[in-house]
């Protein structure tokens, strides 16, 4: 059953572009990536689903009904963490997950103590005195203490530290594990590829390219910077996914697509004295893939 | 309505609300108190009283024409139920109004919130009943305020003709109330919709004041909400006209209807 679906679906500020013919599939069970640069139109579709914008055109369902229509109902099975995190600064934690929780009488929030543990928040103290990556940890408490069927997450480990990153992506774990649908958005490549099943690429408001993760990892552009003690031939490093060499002096950037076992064990009969590898960013996957190409789903 | 956020409006109003409370029973003990003073040389007074250009008593009165300061009723509306009456509930309910929406959107937390199960509408309802619940309450407190302190300082006055302010009043208010939480649902900014609620307010009693002074404000004065109000007149005779009510009645479910129609069909985007 597809949980989101999305028809042609398009938002326009006044004249300006949000997303443009956005067409959609997300099944049960899946996590979805939703990945782009800032004002891509991530956080637009999170809205447009969550009936927070109305669309210009097109037609969104959301666990089988209608976007708009059937809104508050939907909801009700439904975790959003926004993007743009603004929380009643007065509370304090403990009162606003209460306040949250009272909206769902016949849903109560039956992980809320077991996410509160997990993220080491103390909801004593008011939002106001929250440091930025606690105001995070509370939104995504209220987001999935719940136990959700549907999580919407924008930019869900903005302002947390790498060991709460870690514990975030165990949570995701979990609970496509528990059978929640989760779409993440993201502009943050590794983060999308630890978690998701298929990742969709938005750029300027059109979906550029919807990719199962393992596809995109096989095709994932890294540039690695090599120094070496001696001068050495470029070409021994012609192997396998190398697509582009450059060379000054002792340093090599090597671009490569794909596995880098095999440059690794290359490397590994050289004197090294230093190596750096650089994911490529979005925007040169997209030049890379996709050029400035239309929508197409693979 | 939605309970939780009814609840959850009304504990964000009870400072203020409170403030207000005490504000408007100081207000009125401190007016009432001088009534036995201005009584003892009644003479005196309405002699300076009727010195007073027309205008000037009809500006302080918000157009309600008193003759006699010295009576109970004109005592009353002039000095309690006129002018700073109005800038200290205007001023409740405009804050109030243009907030109950407009500070969600100002603050972001209208994202949070609306991704909660709950419909437009039973958001707006719930934080507009707290709006209108409390707008009232500050009126009854005035007016069980103004008759308590009257008892206290022999100042005789028609319990009947309290209770008909009471009820105008109070709808006066809710008609302001509602026009205010229409512009807070309109406009993006809240104070861009507190800007218009009061200018509205104003130029409506400035219309209603000076309307003597000029056709064209005579002619456009059956528009403005203080034309259907006259404290001196209700406090004497104790009748609610029905003119009045029906005004001030129509008025706010005109801006309710509005307000939810348009609340319903607009983007939120904090």
């Amino acid at each position: 059953m597809a949980v989101i679906e999305t028809v042609e679906l398009t938002k326009y500020y006044g004249i300006n572009r949000g997303i443009e013919n956005l067409n959609l599939t997300i099944e049960e069970g899946e996590v979805f990536g939703f990945l782009g640069p800032n004002g891509a139109g991530k956080t637009t579709t999170i809205r447009l689903l969550m009936a927070i914008l109305f669309p210009t055109r097109g037609t969104a369902s959301v666990l089988g009904k209608n976007a708009w229509r059937d809104s508050a109902a939907i909801k009700e099975e439904i975790g959003n963490l926004p993007g743009d995190l603004n929380l009643y600064e007065k509370m304090r934690g403990e009162e606003f997950l209460n306040f949250i929780a009272r909206f769902r009488p016949r849903k109560p929030p039956v992980l809320k103590k077991e996410l509160v543990d997990r993220f080491d928040l103390d909801l004593k103290r008011r939002i106001k005195e929250y440091s930025k990556g606690n105001r995070q940890k509370l939104g995504i408490i209220q987001a999935v203490m719940h136990d959700p069927k549907l999580l919407l997450l924008d930019e869900p480990t903005s302002g947390l530290d790498p060991l709460m990153q870690q514990e975030f992506y165990h949570l995701v774990k979990e609970l496509k594990s528990r059978g929640c649908t989760i779409f993440i958005s993201s502009h943050i490549l590794p983060e999308i590829e630890k978690v998701c099943d298929r990742v969709g690429i938005i750029k300027e408001g059109s979906l550029v390219a919807i990719e199962r993760i393992d596809t995109l990892i096989s095709k994932k552009v890294r540039y690695i910077d090599v120094i070496f003690d001696n001068p050495v031939n470029p070409d021994d490093f012609r192997l396998p996914g190398v697509i582009s060499i450059d060379k000054v002096n002792n340093h090599l950037r090597l671009t490569l697509k794909g596995e880098i076992d095999e440059l690794i064990k290359k490397l590994a009969q050289y004197k090294v004295r230093d190596i750096i590898s650089t994911h490529a960013s979005l925007e040169e996957i997209f030049l890379e893939f996709y050029g400035k190409g239309g929508p197409s789903e693979r | 309505m939605n309970a939780n956020l009814f609840i959850k409006s009304l504990k964000e109003i009870r400072v203020s609300w409170t403030s207000y409370a005490i504000g408007l029973m100081f207000y009125v003990y401190l007016l009432i108190s001088v009534y036995p003073s201005i009584q003892e040389r009644a003479k005196d007074f309405q002699k300076i009283f009727e010195n007073y250009p027309e205008g000037f008593l009809r500006f302080f009165s918000g157009g309600s024409g008193v003759a006699d300061i010295t009576s109970p009723e004109g005592f009353l509306s002039i000095e309690i139920f006129a002018f700073m009456w109005f800038v200290i509930i205007g001023a409740f309910v405009i804050a109030y109004g243009t907030g109950a929406i407009g500070k969600e959107i100002d603050s972001g937390t209208i994202e949070i919130l609306l991704s909660q199960p709950i419909t437009r509408t039973s958001a707006i309802i719930s934080k507009g009943l707290t709006l209108f619940g409390g707008t009232a309450a500050l009126v009854f407190i005035t007016m069980a305020s103004t008759y308590l302190f009257s008892l206290i300082v022999d100042l005789t006055i028609k319990p009947e003709g309290i209770l008909a302010l009471a009820a105008v009043g109070a709808l006066f208010f809710l008609a302001v109330a509602a026009y205010s939480l229409f512009f807070s649902v309109l406009l993006s900014e809240r104070g861009h919709a507190a800007f218009a609620s009061a200018g509205i307010l104003i130029a409506m009693y400035l219309l209603t004041s000076l309307k003597q002074y000029a056709t064209w404000a005579e002619k456009l004065d059956v528009i403005s909400l203080f034309h259907y109000y006259n404290s001196a007149q209700l406090l004497t005779t104790g009748d609610i006209p029905l003119k009045s009510t029906l005004v001030y009645a129509g008025t706010t479910i005109f801006f309710v209807a509005a307000s939810i129609l348009v609340f319903s069909r607009r983007d939120i985007a904090p």
